[in-house]
């Protein structure tokens, strides 16, 4: 996929990179035009052969790309020490629109286990959903709900309504009392209370409660059959907006001059974003006593919620989107020690090595990029040149050799080709998805192939890749990416420990990201995942993310000061992944927003 | 007032669970037409598969009528349909190139240009910026039918990272891509497991106030938002009316050609990790063919292959092959993206089949059908919207010129294309095609009858 033309500024998106912007006076002066030097010619090439896609004109993008380096410089220590940190000024805060989201598929099957239990959801076929920006949460803000939708949402919540009501245990939770009688409406109503407030997640109105109870004692008169009449009641909850929109709309604050958003509404997007699913009892609670208006309540009902098992399989499902695991299990290689379990093995090995960096041992999130913990099942085992264990899939250490997550199996596989590596692939996902930063497609006129081996003139992949990027007109944007990917040379592209390429010796050495002044050299993996967990703009853009999946949406120029802040507090709590969840979930810009 | 209309009320005078007389003695002499002067009805199908096409072994050599030109290497497999097939070439895409694939899908589907979504991660993925022509079809000879259109895909792996153009063809509207089936059992119970319920049960009646309550719930929440989110609900109001009319229509009846096929097994699950493409594919085209030989839909888009896609024809070579998409790009690969393409048309060749063995009166289901049959570039290694590959097939009830190699001259907008079959499927009604400089007022005359 690498043939694809940038839009013409006129009609990009109002993307902006990471970092504190707009700021008056650069006191690095000649920093700033060495580098706005090298960003135009970037930038300039950009319009036909790629370059950074940035915000809505030229000189902001090189705002953004001086700013959020100069950020790099101030806070890490290896900036180079040698521009004076200015403090950051931003625009006066004002939170983001607030938009109905479309249940996502993982969340509609959860909630779906959560309150009719495992029988209805195992009956239930949710379809991929749709990412926007890279994260399915932001594209629920935009998705309609199709006529194609409408006919699954039916066939579903029938579906799930029958399989929970043959269940024993789920019908006896579904129907907390005893009927009188196929008509009695009493008990209807306590039924249509009990799972509407779980399924629309706030107390039903006694309208809506009329509503849904009139059509399942008519169900159940037609029928002769109270549970009959449940039935439709379920169904009918499961296919209302009320359940399948997840509307923020909050109530204006005069203080404020925006909308706060209710507690009901922060237990959803609370519960939607650290667990996937719809809010339990307690959190329903919570939001009933007024506890969830204060940041402290917030704050202890987060904390609760990460302790759960499904806050780390939330995490997996988050980085599982941000790693693009999707088309590892989904791609072929001619090596026949790869195959469809081997792919599941690798990207199962991410997954909990996502959820352990974020939650055991209290350790630093950036510790991804440098950890020597991996997850070895006998499918994989043997790619580690380690023994297999006897069961399952199991924590080892690795060699110091194997830091973080860069250099793990699935993610090196993944960002390969089908027997060379891929620098290029590898370098790419560190510069958009590690550092939020993106890069546009190669031109259409351009052939991304790099040539094969030559007997006569014997080259490492890696040779051939610069010979042929070499061209300034190439160096535009392979200078964003290959450095990143250099460094894991080392592994071929399944994952496995290498020193020769094409009979040549490999080299993992480069210099970290000249384009944006960061001329440490490396050698090799170990070197390069320390400079990268220490980048600023690495936590920077974790934070970013995180945001961006609790809220559904991109960040404002308005919320510049917010992200700075939870940014800052994050780091001076040691970088603890629930710190960052915490900082996020009692920002303002995480309880107010705005209307259309 | 259309065919269903009238099988509808035949159906309500027969009484529901009583078998129906074959609606044969009502055609009229020549056959084309109910003896009541109303035609067959017409459909609109278009069939998509990925990357393109290698335009040298694409291109038949001679244009031309009948015997003036033959098939080319790569529409080989279309052998026994040429008589029902129109090649039209030399046409381009006339959008602005904004992102390669993406333009292709834009182009043809719609006419008009994409929209680039906002960079992220993501920042190659983009939305349409009108709704697909399919759609604009369907309000018009969709309405009297069980289903307004139907999309369908064939491999399950379409990309789907890189926004709403790559991964649907049919777009309601460019915040409402349709979701495609994929399990032809799905599709089979869709279509032909409607069960009619006895007079006595009250469940459709029950259904119908579900929705209702859905619907006015949905039209509460719909008057809280702005004008962008009221935009969005006005999709899912749609739905809820589309399905509730389902709901009161009859299900499939055995009438003329109309016959309940039996039950669909295959599932569309890979097999050691592979598709099963050739066989989901068969029996696809047979849902697809008895659906509209039942009247159920009379537009339908089948995504054969994603744009780009993940998909892989490992059965076509010795072991296991990169993606459709990896070898268009490699240079040295362009040999297996032609066996790609004449797998694809050998696939193709069998939904047309499919068509064909349907009679209605003295034509098939294939004639009375327009199937636009193209692709997301012209050449996948280029990335090129110049010298289209479009195929099609059928003839619109006598309305398209079939057998026929037409090239045109000048970079000629492929959009006329598309006008040219709404046309002949839909009638006067639709002047215009496309936005921009994808716009189109012009149908390509030259391959219609009229």
């Amino acid at each position: 996929m690498l043939h694809h033309l940038p839009p013409p500024a006129e009609t990009r998106p109002d993307f902006k990179l990471m970092g504190p912007r707009r700021r008056g006076m650069n006191p690095a002066l000649l920093r700033r035009m060495r580098l706005s030097v090298i960003a135009s010619v970037c930038v300039a090439v950009a319009a036909c052969e790629g370059g950074f896609i940035g915000g809505g004109s030229e000189s902001t993008i090189i705002t953004d790309i001086v700013d959020s380096t100069r950020a790099g410089g101030s806070a890490g220590p290896m900036g180079g020490g040698q521009a004076q940190p200015t403090p950051p000024t931003f625009p006066p805060f004002r939170p983001g629109v607030l938009r109905p989201r479309v249940m996502l598929g993982t969340w509609y099957r959860n909630t779906v286990r959560d309150v009719l239990g495992a029988q209805a959801a195992a009956a239930v076929t949710v379809t991929p959903d749709l990412t926007e920006g890279g994260l399915v949460t932001i594209g629920a803000s935009s998705k309609s709900v199709t006529p194609t939708d409408v006919t699954r949402f039916e066939d579903n919540a029938f579906a799930a309504a029958q399989a929970a009501l043959a269940d024993a245990t789920a019908r006896a939770r579904l129907i907390p009392c005893t009927p009188s009688g196929v008509a009695d409406a009493a008990c209807m109503r306590t039924v249509v209370s009990t799972t509407g407030r779980r399924l629309f997640r706030r107390p039903l109105t006694p309208d809506e409660v009329t509503r849904w109870q009139t059509i399942g004692t008519a169900a159940a008169q037609g029928y002769s059959s109270f549970n009959r009449g449940v039935e439709f009641v379920l169904a009918g909850l499961l296919q209302s907006p009320n359940f399948v929109y997840l509307d923020e709309r909050g109530t204006a604050d005069a203080a404020k001059g925006w909308q706060r958003l209710s507690p009901y509404e922060l237990a959803s997007r609370l519960s939607f974003f650290l667990v996937q699913s719809t809010p339990d009892d307690a959190l329903l609670e919570a939001a009933g006593n007024g506890s969830l208006e204060t940041a402290d309540g917030l704050r202890a009902q987060a904390q609760r919620l990460l302790r759960s098992t499904e806050a780390r399989e939330a995490v997996s499902s988050l980085f599982d989107e941000v790693f693009e695991l999707d088309s590892l299990t989904s791609s072929q290689k001619s090596d026949p020690a790869f195959n469809r379990d081997v792919a599941q093995s690798m990207r199962q090995e991410l997954r909990l090595l996502f959820a352990h960096v974020a939650f055991d041992a209290d350790q630093d999130f950036r510790d991804l990029l440098t950890t020597r913990v991996g997850f070895v099942d006998r499918r994989t085992a043997p790619l580690y040149g380690l023994p297999a264990p006897a069961t399952g899939i199991q924590p080892v250490e690795l060699p110091a050799s194997r830091p973080g997550v860069l250099t793990r199996l699935g993610h090196l596989t993944n960002k390969a080709h089908d027997v060379d590596t891929s620098p290029t692939h590898r370098g790419k996902l560190v510069r958009q998805r590690l550092l939020c930063m993106a890069v546009a497609m190669a031109p259409p006129d351009v052939v991304a192939q790099v040539p094969p081996p030559d007997m006569n003139n014997r080259r490492t992949f890696r040779q051939r890749l610069e010979d042929r990027t070499a061209q300034a007109r190439c160096q535009g944007c392979h200078s964003l990416m290959d450095p990143f990917g250099f460094p894991f040379e080392g592994f071929d592209s399944l994952g496995r420990p290498r020193t020769m390429d094409n009979g040549l010796p490999v080299d993992t050495t480069g210099t970290y990201d000249t384009i944006f002044s960061r001329d440490e050299r490396y050698q090799g993996a170990q070197d390069f995942t320390a400079l990268l967990r220490d980048d600023v703009r690495f936590s920077q853009c974790m934070a970013t993310t995180v945001f961006r999946q609790a809220t559904g949406r991109f960040e404002l120029d308005s919320e510049g000061q917010v992200l700075h802040d939870v940014h800052e507090g994050w780091k001076s709590n040691g970088f603890k992944f629930p710190e960052l969840v915490l900082a996020i979930v009692t920002s303002d810009a995480f309880r107010f927003g705005t209307l259309e | 007032m259309g065919f269903r209309l009238s099988r509808r009320f035949l159906l309500r005078g027969a009484g529901a669970a009583i078998a129906l007389p074959t609606l044969e003695a009502m055609l009229n002499s020549h056959g084309t037409a109910y003896a009541q002067g109303m035609a067959f009805p017409k459909r609109y199908v278009v069939w998509f598969f990925g990357n393109g096409v290698i335009l040298p072994r694409w291109r038949p050599a001679a244009q031309g009528q009948g015997t003036a030109w033959q098939l080319s290497e790569e529409l080989q497999p279309l052998a026994a349909h040429k008589e029902q097939l129109t090649v039209v070439t030399g046409c381009n895409i006339r959008i602005p190139g904004r992102r390669g694939h993406h333009d292709g899908v834009a182009a043809m589907m719609s006419g008009a240009e994409i929209f680039p979504l906002p960079a992220g991660n993501a920042p190659y993925a983009s939305r349409l910026t009108q709704r697909t022509v399919d759609q604009d079809l369907a309000d018009v000879i969709g309405t009297q039918t069980r289903f307004k259109s139907l999309q369908l895909r064939v491999s399950k792996r379409v990309v789907r990272g890189e926004g709403p153009t790559l991964a649907f063809l049919s777009h309601a509207s460019p915040t409402a891509p349709l979701e495609a089936v994929e399990n032809p059992v799905t599709l089979f119970n869709q279509l032909f497991t409607g069960v009619m319920p006895s007079p006595n049960d009250p469940r459709n009646t029950l259904r119908t106030s579900v929705l209702d309550a859905v619907r006015d719930e949905t039209r509460a929440l719909q008057s809280r938002l702005g004008a962008n989110d009221r935009a969005r609900l006005d999709q899912h109001l749609t739905g809820i009316a589309e399905l509730r009319q389902r709901i009161q229509t009859l299900p499939a009846q055995p009438v003329g050609a109309c016959r309940v096929p039996a039950a669909a097994t295959q599932t569309n699950a890979d097999v050691s990790g592979q598709e099963q493409i050739e066989a989901v594919n068969r029996v696809m085209g047979d849902l697809l063919a008895m659906a509209f030989a039942c009247d159920l839909t009379r537009v339908a888009t089948v995504q054969f292959s994603g744009s780009v896609g993940f998909h892989t024809f490992n059965w076509l070579g010795s072991g296991p092959r990169a993606s459709e998409h990896s070898l268009t790009h490699d240079q040295n690969e362009q040999g297996k993206v032609h066996d790609s393409v004449v797998f694809s048309m050998r696939c193709l060749s069998q939904t047309l089949a499919s068509m064909k063995a349907i009679t209605e009166g003295s034509n098939t289901v294939l004639d009375n059908s327009a199937v636009l049959v193209t692709s997301d570039v012209s050449e996948g290694y280029t990335h090129s919207g110049n010298d289209y590959p479009i195929l099609v097939a059928g003839s619109a009830g006598g309305r398209l010129r079939t057998n026929m190699h037409y090239r045109a001259t000048g970079g000629r907008n492929t959009s006329d294309v598309l006008l040219a079959l709404m046309q002949a499927v839909g009638g006067p009604t639709f002047t215009g095609v496309g936005a921009g400089t994808g716009r189109s007022t012009t149908p390509m005359r030259e391959i219609m009858t009229s």
